[in-house]
């Protein structure tokens, strides 16, 4: 258990509304092991995005401990935890949140302006990620220039630019058709076996959770 | 319908409308003092009672009369009464705070100005005192003095040092006249100039002339020039009404500069109201683009915006005006003690409410074009994409 | 850095109309500040730049203007004789000189206003270098002859070169117009001593100025008039009496107009909040996003407040363009201190433009704090809710 790079140990977690509470994780206990690749099945309102938020550290666990390469990310500062967030974590979104205003090169590079690299140190990382998601020849599109599943890659290409251990997707094929759902699968595939990244995904669809190393259902806040 | 549809729209963004309905309020609220200030430069030669002439030196008000044209102005006839000023100049203290000193004839000259009101025991012992001075309730107070004090100045076009005792502080019927001058008595100062500087003593700045009858204004004026003319020194007659609106015009450029502010301002008022349109406008694309679909046309969506837009003018602009009334308190008062030689009373025009709500309006209508245009320009498909 | 840059650039160009709309504003509000502060300086500058540094104005002691001064005959001539008046040749450089106030119609509106008369000699150009005939010629001695400032020539009626001006009764031809540099002597008239004492029935003259060997020489100069009871007179370098003179006045524009432009940038700065708080609440996703990197709180925080203080650049520098067009119009009103009228100009100096540039920077950045802690506080999950961006 000690190998463990996600180490998450009895959370619970409510939400509140109007002073009634939501309880949506419950006593959920799950060891992902360096290097698997875990997708997290579960119909909607299960609490997927929930842990995956706690994980990352935009939320802090009510109960229970959440360690991430030892590091109990409930203890950290805000700060702190912004500065860890940057270096371990790769975060996926359903949209892509890409910032439309900037290219693709430029939205890789976003990551990197928190570190002290040299604009040329930042060009050759920004290249060889956005190189890595087949996207070499694109750079200087805007993301409005670029397909869903272009946009998507740009998106995991800025995941990995910091090449961080851990990348977490939230559902990053739900807005896709499934030529384009296919290719993000398979990049991600990739990125765990060749690179050896740790990787979470939720996901509703089945045939892509296929190609996760580990399935986990999730259901009304348990694992099943 | 389409109306409560429009106060809902407003009520939907509260920090928005909050926000731009004070950015107006403090901008009409800015109008306002800037009207009163040019309104207030020319109320001093309105409030002056209509019955008074001036006369003074031909060339300009920086030459003076002989005190002896007393006795053949007063023979022309429709003058019913006479008396005479000049200014003491000189200075109080470091010369920072200044105020009017003028040096009249106490007994015709508070008989001529009713407007300077002073209580019988002061006047009294203010005519008995060659030596004394009365000095406005508003200088009074911002210069902390009170009956009895004596006032210490550095004569200048009566040079030496001088003491004058305070021994009156009047107040004024007419919000026009100032309550910030200070009244000496001539004799007392021309006596020095007699001993002194002979060529320059015997002289009066200005005549006070109160006509029998008002209308012949025109007549008596001419009647009282032509007494001098090619004499060593002509006069000038006029009405204190035109004495006063003439020295206000002198200054015309910075007023009008005050008045072309005024109105730049509003631009920025429009500017605001039309910027939070154009983004209450670009947030309800996907709306406005279901509505067209229902079979809105342009004029049913022009009137939610353009509703809209005029009630958050409208409102900021009564709030505005709401707030000039307190704030034009502090500021008269502000302006009076700071620059009285400017200002003497700091009225709003009664006119002013209905001038901001006009404005306000014409701003809300004004500002809801560009927002207008943006709605419409855009096609259904583009507004319901909008979303995606 | 540079690409924060970019990215607050391509923001604001993104939402171009209303950020158009703030920047419009903001320049408005800095063009009004920067055109009181220019119009102040303007009169500043006029009225200090018609004094010399090394003149010395005689008046009659406790007198505080030329024109309520008076100097005697005798009392030039003794100081005239003053053994370290600076020379030219033979001639001692002092010119005693009669001032008097008149009234004349100004063109267009017919209006009366007051004119600073100047009854001096050759000598009043010779202390006074800057002041240059540039049309016609000299007034002959004697001669009801004048010469009129440009502002003069060009404001009043009968003022230009030619023409016949009516005064003191008597008729007065225009033989020259003049100009200084834009000082204050622009919208006087100046003529014959003598022929204006005349005039005005007048016997002495107003005011004397000399010019000293040495500036420093004053305080002697002093001494000596303190010493000799016949001279009742007060002794004050022309720069310090013209500065004088603009007190009032500046005082009047600036107080006035700051207040004025203080209240009313405050609208400014809330119309800059309700653009920021729309940018803020369009960007939420994208916030989400860059925290979600993990860019800290100060980090998104610097960023709005960022873009805000360029908005009020922007604005400030597009006001200042403007504001400097300015400097090709000039006004005229009465000066208090002295009753007459002047005409000045708009003067921007680097102060001036760097006050106008602070001004709408920190105006932008007020209207742009409350939303950039909104920015701040926002909460990830819940921002990552949203959709779109
Ligand atoms: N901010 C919130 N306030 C209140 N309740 C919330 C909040 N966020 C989530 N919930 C509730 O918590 C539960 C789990 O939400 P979560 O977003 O984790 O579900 P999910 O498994 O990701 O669902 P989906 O597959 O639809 O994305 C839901 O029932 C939801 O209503
Ligand atoms: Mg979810």
């Amino acid at each position: 258990m000690a190998t463990s790079i996600i180490d998450i140990q009895k959370v619970s977690h409510s939400y509140f509304r109007d002073d009634i509470e939501i309880p949506v994780l419950k006593q959920l206990t799950l060891n992902i092991e360096p290097a698997s690749f875990v997708a997290l099945l579960g119909p909607s309102g299960s609490g997927k995005t929930t842990i995956l938020n706690l994980m990352a550290g935009f939320d802090r666990p009510m109960h229970g401990r959440i360690s991430i390469n030892q590091i109990n990310v409930s203890q950290l500062s805000e700060r702190q935890l912004a500065r860890w967030r940057a270096k371990a974590i790769g975060f996926i979104f359903q949209f892509y949140n890409l910032i439309p205003v900037l290219t693709a090169a430029e939205n890789v590079e976003l990551p990197l302006l928190l570190t002290s690299l040299s604009r040329a140190q930042r060009a050759k990382h920004v290249a060889t990620a956005l190189r890595l998601v087949g996207l070499g020849d694109r750079m200087t599109h805007y993301p409005r220039q670029l397909s869903g599943g272009q946009e998507q890659r740009v998106a995991i290409a800025r995941a990995i630019v910091m090449d961080p251990a851990i990348l977490l997707a939230d559902e990053p094929t739900g807005n896709l058709d499934s030529e384009a759902a296919e290719e993000i699968m398979i990049l991600l595939q990739r990125l765990n076996a060749e690179q050896g990244k740790t990787i979470v995904l939720v996901t509703h669809d089945l045939e892509a959770a296929q190609r996760a190393t580990t399935i986990c259902k999730l259901q009304k806040g348990r694992l099943v | 319908m389409l109306l409560r549809y429009v106060i809902r729209n407003l009520a939907r963004h509260p920090l928005r409308a909050t926000l731009t309905i004070l950015a107006m309020s403090i901008i009409i609220l800015a109008f306002g003092l800037l009207r009163t200030t040019v309104a207030s430069w020319y109320a001093d030669s309105l409030g002056t009672p209509p019955d008074r002439l001036r006369t003074r030196h031909a060339v300009s008000i920086s030459f003076q009369l002989p005190v002896i044209y007393q006795q053949r102005i007063a023979s022309v006839p429709g003058v019913a009464g006479i008396s005479y000023a000049n200014w003491f100049g000189g200075r109080w203290k470091d010369g920072k705070a200044f105020f009017p000193r003028y040096a009249v004839e106490p007994v015709s000259y508070l008989e001529l100005h009713p407007e300077i009101q002073l209580s019988p025991s002061q006047r009294e012992a203010f005519l008995r005192d060659r030596r004394a001075c009365i000095v406005g309730r508003k200088l009074a107070d911002k210069l902390g003095w009170d009956v009895g004090d004596i006032v210490r100045l550095q004569g200048s076009l009566y040079p030496g040092d001088w003491e004058f005792t305070i021994r009156g502080i009047y107040s004024t019927t007419s919000p026009t006249t100032d309550e910030g001058s200070l009244y000496l008595h001539w004799v007392a100062i021309d006596e020095q100039r007699r001993i002194e500087d002979r060529d320059r003593a015997g002289t009066v700045g200005w005549f006070v002339i109160r006509m029998a009858n008002p209308e012949q204004a025109a007549q008596i004026s001419e009647a009282i020039d032509r007494t001098f003319t090619n004499s060593m020194a002509e006069t000038r007659t006029e009405t204190e009404q035109a004495f006063r609106a003439n020295m206000a015009t002198m200054s015309g450029a910075v007023i009008r500069a005050i008045e072309i502010m005024s109105f730049l301002i509003l631009g920025i008022s429009l500017l605001i109201v039309a910027n939070a349109m154009a983004m209450t406008v670009r947030e309800r694309h996907h709306e406005y683009g279901i509505l067209k679909t229902l079979g809105f046309r342009a004029s049913h969506l022009g009137f939610l915006i353009f509703g809209e837009s005029v009630c958050l003018a409208l409102f900021g602009g009564i709030l505005g005006v709401v707030l000039t009334y307190p704030a034009s308190k502090g500021f008269g008062m502000f302006l009076t003690s700071n620059f009285g030689g400017f200002f003497a009373t700091f009225e709003l025009p009664v006119q002013l409410p209905v001038l901001v709500i006009l404005i306000s309006v014409g701003i809300g209508l004004l500002g809801a074009v560009i927002p207008f245009f943006l709605c419409l320009r855009s096609r259904i498909r583009d507004e319901l994409r909008h979303v995606g | 850095m540079s690409i924060f840059f970019s990215y607050n650039l391509r923001h604001l160009f993104a939402r171009r109309i209303t950020n158009l709309l703030t920047i419009t504003g903001i320049s408005m509000v800095v063009f009004i500040f920067v055109g009181v502060l220019m119009l102040a300086q303007g009169v500043k500058y006029t009225l200090v730049n018609t004094g010399s540094m090394d003149n010395v104005l005689v008046l009659r002691k406790g007198a505080i203007s030329e024109i309520g001064s008076g100097l005697y005959r005798e009392q030039a001539a003794i100081l005239e004789t003053y053994p370290d008046i600076a020379r030219l040749g033979e001639d001692p450089l002092f010119s005693p000189e009669v001032v008097v106030l008149i009234t004349l119609e100004k063109k267009g509106t017919g209006a009366a206003a007051n004119v600073t008369l100047r009854g001096g000699s050759a000598e009043s150009f010779r202390v006074r270098p800057q002041v240059r005939i540039v049309s016609g010629r000299m007034w002959r001695p004697g001669s009801n002859e004048v010469v009129t400032g440009k502002q003069v020539a060009q404001r009043f009626k009968n003022g230009a070169l030619g023409q016949t001006l009516r005064f003191g009764r008597q008729n007065w031809t225009v033989v020259g117009t003049f100009e200084s540099g834009g000082s204050g002597f622009e919208s006087e008239t100046w003529g014959d001593a003598d022929r204006f004492m005349d005039a005005f029935g007048r016997t002495y003259y107003s005011s004397a100025i000399l010019r000293l060997r040495d500036p420093s020489l004053l305080p002697t100069l002093q001494t000596y008039i303190d010493e000799d009871p016949r001279l009742q007179v007060s002794v004050t370098p022309e720069t310090a009496y013209y500065e004088s003179r603009s007190g009032g006045l500046v005082n009047f524009i600036r107080t006035l107009g700051l207040m004025l432009t203080g209240l009313f940038s405050a609208g400014a700065s809330l119309g800059a909040m309700i653009t920021m708080y729309g940018a803020v609440a369009n960007r939420t996703t994208e916030i989400g996003t860059l925290r979600a990197m993990g860019f800290t709180r100060s980090k998104i925080f610097s960023l709005f407040v960022f873009e805000s203080a360029l908005v009020g650049f922007i604005g400030s520098v597009l006001g200042i363009a403007l504001a400097s067009l300015l400097q090709f119009t000039s006004l005229s009103t009465i000066n208090f201190a002295t009753m007459s009228e002047l005409a000045y100009g708009f003067v921007l100096t680097h102060s001036i433009a760097i006050w106008g540039v602070l001004f709408g920077v920190i105006m932008a950045t007020l209207g742009g704090l409350l939303p950039a802690i909104r920015a701040m506080r926002t909460n990830i999950p819940h921002a990552l809710k949203f959709r779109g961006a």
